[in-house]
């Protein structure tokens, strides 16, 4: 041990003595970087519930500390509250078959349908909401809602034995029957753009939870339907103007960040000669919510129209970021523009750090960035893959459920690897934020 | 500093590499060691909490078999003995190493034995038939099946079906050994506008003429209005075009689509009416109800962590008030066990809400890296 180098990666055991040295009641090893307990007298790993408590809490969030401790207790304290026989009155537990892990029949080109109901499927989020009565259907008298049927599809995923693929037919005639303007041409016979699927389900669905209110774009629209409080976040756009350097701020709220991928890559072609260069979602991320950029803009104070600067970062994070690469762009062509797809591939993690996007990346204080670090950590949920050409594509899915990662295409799930995922052409990217406390 | 390399010990420097190429080396051989130990510690974990688990529930179920009198809700007055665990005053206590003492893992929820093996393709073993296993099987990974092994029939021609296809499948339904019975077929839905079956494959298109104004009858309906032809039909407004197919484009138009439809939906009718029925009586709820999201209105870098535990809940329970009434005692069991529970049931009893939610996202991040 003592003629090897100690480097940051190394691993380091550190030994507890027993309290009476010579009596070896309870020699025990720790796992410097797990907090993994080694006893000697068993000469196994030991998993005790009380000290991996503490274990878990210690990774979790990275302190001990009192404060979070009692938080912890009372969290415990309240949930023992609840009556064991009024939940064994009322429950019995769900088939050990039922594990939400179904495909979702194609009903006719409705594979970008499927791919965004399977990762709201399999957002733990909105999986809590439905399972815990969130909107029940029962009592909901709007006819052909589309809130209804996601009730029910919640309830046949995780309560029915059933491994065949499930009908999602209510979703279907809910999407037919709802006018919405703003979506109405996704309802056609022909497919469609997963991604416009997924805005419009989430206005959908938070005008039969939340405040009724329509979203609007570029307002700041707050509201507690579950909708908002899982993928909507707040972004920040600071103006300043370079004449008389007054800055205006604008904050408005986002469902998903939509992240430009073809202008980068054009420039990465130019300057590195490949055909197709390969990005990484933080190079997308860098471009949008770091740098900043020129415009004109009718500065008050100056009262003419001056040169500005505009920086745009993210105010707040959402429990759940929905990112959108936009791999589909009208391009230019020489007689008219027609849509074509990006295929440069882009790299991304299975987690994310937030912090350097948010409008606190500026002041540094080291003490407090770890603990903000922390609270801007994301992990990969699902990601939405489009496969082949624009016009004649397939969409498939990948989700993660606990550390397994599944492959989903249509009716059809298969298990993933991880360098599968991370090797998928993505078009949507949904995180999950690590801790929610 | 002279050792060229680090704790696993499989990257090696040559030896007369430079200290800088040295360092490298071992700074290499410290990462992969650390990405082996990480797994393998997370596979004991769950293994050994697993077996834990298994010795807990053995002993448990012996103690209330032993002591039919005392009421379920309590726990029994008896101490029972296995090879791996002590049962003692509503507590249970471990013997020795579960990795040595258990062989066999329970399921914490049903309390069958689970499969160890999947039951085919990539490392399948043969289940042993007399045994009833937990319904949760290891996941099947093999080309052209699914994690349940199954696999679906081709959806047939892809226009309109054709006599003698239909001749082929009515033989299929008639004599079911010749189709394996982890093939599917298709299964059809009931248009919630029109109330007729139609298969899934056809859904959207179905919907799109039924529903919303394309697809080819009202294409016809609207070329009519425009050619005058249909006389009792008044040229419509546009609302109402999203109804349903006027009579007479219907009667104009030769079934034969919806005859198709029909016909070949009828097998599949009656299971579908059956799988509907069952799934209104069955509510899964989460056990914890507590109102989950209203504490935190509009932070959300800051939530409180309350949600943690909604996260945290795996475990949905299927809400079933005529079956709760035949309660086993082992189910009592189950329930009332957070209650007795105690810091002094050393690995067993807590065992299985942990071991269940590290089966979702709850795992602790540090078994992500």
């Amino acid at each position: 041990m003592a003629t090897r180098p100690t480097t940051p990666a190394s691993p380091k055991n550190a030994k507890i003595k027993s309290p009476s040295p010579g009596c070896p009641v309870f020699g025990c090893d720790v796992d410097s970087r797990t907090g993994a307990l080694y006893c000697q007298i068993c000469d196994d790993l030991v998993w005790d519930p009380t000290l991996e408590e503490l274990r878990v809490r210690k990774i979790g969030t990275g302190t001990f500390s009192t404060n979070r401790k009692r938080k912890h207790d009372e969290l415990f304290a309240e949930s023992s509250k609840e009556d064991p026989r009024i939940i064994s009155a009322n429950t019995t537990v769900a088939s050990c078959r039922a594990s939400g892990l179904r495909g979702i029949y194609n009903a006719g080109a409705t594979c970008y349908q499927n791919v965004v109901l399977q990762s709201f499927l399999h957002n733990p989020l909105l999986r809590n909401f439905y399972l815990s009565d969130g909107h029940q259907s029962s009592e909901c008298s709007i006819s052909h809602c589309l809130s209804c049927a996601m009730d029910d599809m919640f309830q046949d995923f995780y309560a029915l034995e059933s491994t065949n693929g499930y009908t999602a037919a209510n979703i279907l005639s809910g999407f037919w029957i709802s006018e919405k303007k703003a979506f109405e041409n996704l309802v056609t016979t022909k497919e469609q753009d997963a991604h416009e699927f997924f805005q419009f389900l989430a206005e959908e669905l938070h005008e039969r939870n939340g405040d009724g209110k329509r979203p609007q774009s570029g307002s700041e629209h707050t509201c507690n339907c579950i909708i908002h409080q899982t993928f909507y976040g707040k972004m920040q756009t600071t103006t300043t103007c370079q004449n008389c350097h007054n800055s205006t701020h604008a904050v408005q709220s986002f469902l998903d960040l939509s992240l430009g991928v073809d202008t980068l890559a054009q420039r990465r072609a130019k300057k590195t000669g490949q055909k197709l260069p390969a990005l990484t979602l933080g190079d997308c991320l860098d471009e949008e919510y770091v740098k900043s950029d020129k415009c004109e803009y009718r500065c008050h104070k100056c009262a003419s129209i001056q040169q500005a600067r505009r920086h745009t970062s993210i105010k707040r994070l959402p429990n759940v970021l929905s990112i959108q690469l936009k791999r589909f762009e009208f391009k230019q062509g020489k007689h008219d523009r027609a849509a074509s797809k990006i295929d440069n591939p882009v790299s991304f993690p299975l987690q994310l750090n937030m912090l350097p996007y948010t409008n606190r990346a500026r002041n540094r204080d080291s003490r407090e960035n770890l603990e903000l670090e922390r609270s801007c950590t994301y992990d990969l949920l699902s990601v939405v893959v489009h496969v082949g050409e624009i016009e004649t594509g397939h969409y498939v899915s990948y989700c993660r459920v606990g550390d397994q990662w599944f492959k989903f295409n249509d009716h059809k799930v298969e298990l993933a690897r991880v360098s599968d995922v991370l090797g998928a052409q993505a078009y949507l990217l949904f995180y999950i934020i690590r801790s929610l406390a | 500093m002279n050792s060229a390399t680090g704790r696993a010990g499989i990257i090696r420097a040559r030896d007369d590499a430079g200290s800088m190429d040295k360092l490298a080396h071992s700074v290499l051989d410290d990462v992969l060691f650390n990405i082996v130990s990480d797994l393998l510690m997370k596979t004991h974990r769950e293994e050994k909490t697993a077996r834990a688990t298994t010795a807990a529930i053995r002993v448990e179920k012996l103690a209330s078999d032993a002591s039919e009198s005392s009421t379920p809700d309590s726990g029994p007055d008896v101490r029972i003995e296995t090879d791996a665990a002590i049962y003692e005053d509503g507590k249970v206590l471990l013997k020795g190493n579960p990795l040595k003492t258990t062989t066999d893992i329970l399921c914490p929820r049903c309390h069958l034995p689970r499969l160890l093996y999947p039951t085919d393709g990539k490392g399948a073993r043969k289940p042993d038939p007399t045994i009833v296993y937990c319904k949760k099987h290891p996941f099947i990974e093999k080309p052209g099946c699914d994690i349940y092994g199954q696999s679906w029939v081709g959806p047939g021609p892809g226009r309109g079906k054709k006599k003698k296809d239909m001749d082929k499948k009515d033989g299929a339904d008639g004599t079911p050994e010749q189709r394996p019975p982890n093939v599917l077929s298709f299964p059809s839905a009931t248009c919630s506008k029109c109330k007729r079956c139609i298969l899934v494959t056809r859904l959207n298109n179905h919907m799109g003429s039924c529903i919303g104004n394309s697809g080819r009858n009202a294409s016809r309906a609207a070329a009519q209005r425009i050619n005058g032809g249909g006389s009792q039909n008044e040229p419509t407004p546009p609302p109402s075009q999203k109804a349903t197919p006027t009579p007479t484009s219907r009667a104009q138009s030769p079934r034969k689509r919806d005859a198709s439809d029909d016909d070949d939906d009828d097998s599949e009718t009656s299971h579908k009416k059956k799988k509907s029925k069952h799934s209104q009586t069955k509510r899964v709820i989460i056990k914890n109800t507590k109102p989950p999201l209203k504490k935190d209105k509009i932070k959300s870098s800051s939530l409180s962590q309350e949600q943690k535990a909604d996260y945290d809940v795996p475990s949905p329970k299927v809400l079933n008030k005529t079956k709760s009434k035949a309660e086993s005692p082992i189910k009592k069991l189950k329930v009332t066990k957070p209650t007795i529970a105690s810091p002094m049931s050393k690995n067993g009893r807590d065992m299985d809400g942990e071991s269940e939610s590290s089966g979702t996202l709850s795992s602790p991040p540090a078994s992500r890296h």
